[in-house]
């Protein structure tokens, strides 16, 4: 009998043994084969980074690269004390933003006091055909949890399983063909691309041409969107969070005043301030042949520093986003931020000196 | 002991050797863009190449007849559509190295701008009449949208233009086209014609390939 016993144990010990041994080399393959956006798609490591940081933040920026891009975290900081946080991401659409909100509030220790939502995937009804690698770009990174499960649901494609969504290693193993030295120095933790969600880029190239907008039937926003607006909206007026809209200054893709008209009655109707910063070019002091890294489509930091000046003066002014710049634990954390960005804007800098173009864009 | 382990990774090396013959292909971000399939032949029209020097119709309207300076002998109409500028064919999906050749440099500096997530350069050409939008797929760019920005070009089947009344689509394309909101949209193969009218008359007409891209 006791034999009997002593073999049941065994075999249990065994089994268990086994299971952890799968799930522990399962674990292993999968974070080694999956992307470490160290090279190349960056933005890949963006929604991701969001839950490195320690700090509760007063304001949250929510949007497509036109957040990332064009506002300095740090400048927030430098001018007004402001702690903030960017929740950025390629090809954001109006229901990832809504989850990442959702995700940001059950996440951050303490609310913050202003979302900053930047309005131009409005225009976007439905995911294009092919986008599955943006999708990625905005779901691969949220931790798993029920909101997460909610945004796949609201913006998966037609071939797209939530498993590989919670088991990456099945949409990525054919990497272990391209496996290389970044995946191993980077296996542990994926590199650090931007300081609280701000891309940093230094380089300049200034807008030339710019191509003529292409007409549209209608420019009606779709149901989608819209629905996840005012979703947005909703949570952020039962969480007491002060929204605001906006529209980065970016001179291309256009913005036809048809959307703004929609934008701006939209903000009326529901009380919010709405602020398309291309009305406001010239008071923010924005030069196309200075502060754009693209053409126009991107500012550049120096753009980025600028536009945090003139709405982190809105904010403190208009929001009474507190100055945390006394709080010497706050403080120590944004001034070791500010010094990050310093360091790699002179590398950069130096960079474009010596070569014409930069090539450090992570954060060390 | 060692014999459960090593089932155990027999296991999983049957579990991702099963998966891996069984699902898509990745498609995970990389330097191309997913819409080309890397052949760089474009799409062969059957049509006849022809001249559409701007200037010469000083009216607003075209001729409806369909007799232009192209030609359009067959009558089904070709598998695609495809514009003409200065006697160059122009098709989507097209290297526009092979514009550049024919055409030569556009009139305005390329308009560059970084793809937001993957490597290479999404680029706009603008030559008379029209701009010529490209996705980056290897080292070459391919044209997935034309459109007209002028009056001084016309499609090549029925000499619509920018300004042309409505009729003249119908009379050139016929009616089997989708409507939505103002936009006529007529479809060959994987290329569309899209014409834009008010009050009548045509204000926007792009070429596309049926996919839609989108920026941000």
């Amino acid at each position: 009998m006791s034999t009997r016993l002593s073999i049941n144990k065994l075999t249990i010990i065994k089994i268990v043994l086994a299971v952890f041994t799968f799930i522990f080399v399962f674990a292993v393959l999968q974070r080694l084969f999956m992307p470490k956006y160290a090279s190349y798609a960056l933005e890949g490591n963006l929604i991701g980074e969001y839950y490195n940081s320690t700090m509760d933040q007063d304001v949250v920026l929510i949007g497509d690269c036109e957040v990332y891009a064009n506002f300095s975290t740090v400048s927030f900081w430098e001018n007004y004390g402001i702690t903030s946080i960017i929740r950025g991401s390629p090809q954001q659409l109006v229901w990832h933003s809504y989850y990442l909100l959702e995700d940001t509030l059950r996440h951050a220790r303490k609310k913050p006091q202003v979302v900053v939502f930047n309005v131009m995937a409005m225009q976007y009804s439905e995911p294009a055909r092919d986008s599955e690698p943006y999708n990625r770009l905005n779901l691969d990174g949220m931790r798993l949890s029920p909101v997460k499960f909610r945004a796949f649901q609201a913006s998966h494609l037609e071939d797209e399983d939530f498993l590989s969504y919670v088991f990456p290693l099945f949409r990525f193993k054919e990497n272990w063909k391209e496996l290389n030295s970044e995946d191993i120095r980077f296996f542990l933790q994926n590199p650090q691309v931007s300081l609280n969600g701000f891309m940093v880029r230094s380089d300049t190239q200034p807008a030339g041409m710019t191509p003529h907008p292409i007409l549209r039937g209608n420019y009606d926003f779709g149901e989608k969107p819209m629905y996840y607006l005012e979703k947005m909206t909703q949570l952020a007026r039962e969480n007491d969070i002060g929204l605001i809209l906006i529209k980065a200054p970016v001179l291309w893709p256009h913005w036809f005043d048809e959307w703004d008209e929609q934008i701006a009655q939209f903000a009326a109707q529901n009380d919010l301030l709405y602020i398309n910063f291309y009305e406001h070019v010239d008071e923010i002091g924005l030069d196309w042949e200075k502060h754009t890294f693209n053409a126009g489509l991107h500012l550049n930091a120096f753009g980025a520093e600028l536009m945090a000046k003139y709405l982190g003066g809105v904010l403190a002014n208009e929001y009474n986003i507190p100055d945390r710049r006394s709080d010497f634990y706050i403080a120590q954390h944004w001034n070791e931020m500010t010094q990050q960005y310093y360091r790699l804007i002179g590398i950069q800098q130096e960079e474009i000196s010596e070569t014409g173009k930069i090539s450090s864009f992570l954060i060390d | 002991m060692k014999k459960y382990i090593l089932l155990t990774l027999l296991i999983m090396l049957a579990t991702v050797i099963f998966t891996a013959c069984n699902s898509e292909p990745d498609n995970i971000p990389d330097s191309g863009n997913p819409i080309h399939e890397a052949e760089n032949t474009p799409p062969v029209s059957d049509n006849n190449t022809a001249d559409n020097s701007p200037g010469d119709n000083n009216g607003l309207e075209a001729p409806s007849d369909g007799q232009t300076d192209a030609g359009n002998e067959d009558p089904a109409g070709p598998d695609v559509f495809f514009l003409v500028i200065s006697g160059v064919e122009i098709n989507l999906d097209e290297n526009i190295n092979n514009i550049i050749d024919q055409l030569g440099e556009p009139i305005v500096p390329v308009f560059e701008v970084q793809s937001c997530a993957f490597d290479g350069m999404d680029r706009i050409f603008r030559y008379p009449g029209a701009e010529l939008y490209t996705y980056p797929s290897g080292d070459d760019d391919f044209i997935h949208t034309i459109a007209f920005y002028d009056d001084t070009i016309r499609t090549p089947e029925g000499g619509v233009r920018l300004g042309s009344k409505v009729q003249s689509v119908f009379d050139t394309y016929g009616e089997d086209y989708e409507l939505e909101s103002g936009m006529y949209k007529f479809k060959r193969s994987d290329t569309l014609l899209e014409f834009l009218v008010e009050d009548e008359m045509v204000i926007g007409i792009t070429y596309r390939l049926d996919i839609e891209i989108q920026i941000g």
